[in-house]
């Protein structure tokens, strides 16, 4: 089954989504911010594949992809350590993440792409 | 406002709307005017090279004839003025989310990262890499 739809990202969304890794504690100082969001605008391109996903960003910005794999690593676990992370269950409005539980990459990608897909989205950060 | 600047080997033509910048750093509370000058300079360098803060700063040292340091302090005091006079936290109005930590304020490389991030996906800020012709 593939993951493509027919949802085109726009500026707004690109914008939505900056607010929201921003909200959650990562800062667009770190390499990994700018890695983040070209992987979730084409996560559904490459239909999950997070190997793939890699190689695209990583040919893009001319860095390795172990660069590319580790850069969202650390971004994410600066998050949790900073103790921003938590908002994100208030953010997506579900309680699925516990006091310093850590995401990997591609379930983080994964969620934030579907918080983008949902029409109600951009109001629930709003709210926020 | 276009500007075509060269980092290393590349060059790059940067489109931004000047007054609107001017604006947001005014509404941000980033004064004196110098370092509210440095800041606009630094974050449209380093739209075109977002993986190192320090190419920018260099930049803007060089074509001003001072050393790194004078410009990275100035920026910290306006910055530091801006959390002073309480303004800074109308960042989070701007970006339309929590963003502002009540705890740290931002660094200088935070600071220019975000509103750089938020000039480019607003279309205020583009960055069009030129081929190199040497």
């Amino acid at each position: 089954m593939s993951l493509i739809n027919d949802k085109v990202y726009t500026q707004e969304d690109e914008a939505l989504l900056s607010t929201l890794l921003l909200s959650v504690g990562i800062m667009p100082s770190k390499a990994g911010f700018r890695y983040l969001k070209t992987s979730v605008l084409i996560y559904k391109k490459f239909n999950g594949n997070m190997s793939a996903i890699c190689t695209y960003v990583a040919k893009n910005n001319n860095v390795s992809k172990d660069s590319v794999e580790r850069d969202m690593r650390t971004a994410i676990e600066n998050a949790c350590r900073r103790g921003w992370f938590k908002r994100f269950n208030e953010i997506i409005g579900v309680n699925f993440l516990e006091d310093g539980e850590k995401l990997k990459t591609k379930e983080f990608i994964a969620i934030v792409v579907e918080y983008l897909d949902d029409p109600r989205s951009k109001k629930s950060l709003l709210k926020y | 406002m276009t500007k075509r600047i060269e980092f290393a080997d590349d060059s790059y033509e940067i489109s931004y709307d000047d007054g609107y910048l001017d604006t947001l750093l005014d509404n941000l509370g980033i004064e004196p005017a110098a370092s509210k000058n440095y800041v606009k300079r630094i974050v449209v360098y380093f739209s075109a090279s977002p993986k190192c803060a320090k190419n920018a700063y260099l930049k803007v040292a060089e074509e001003d004839g001072l050393i790194y340091n004078t410009v990275v302090m100035s920026i910290k005091r306006g910055l530091d003025n801006a959390v002073y006079n309480g303004k800074l936290k109308n960042i989070d109005d701007l970006l339309q989310g929590s963003v502002y930590d009540y705890d740290y304020g931002f660094t200088n490389k935070e600071f220019i990262a975000l509103i750089c991030d938020y000039l480019q996906n607003h279309g205020y800020l583009n960055v069009k890499p030129l081929l190199n012709n040497r």
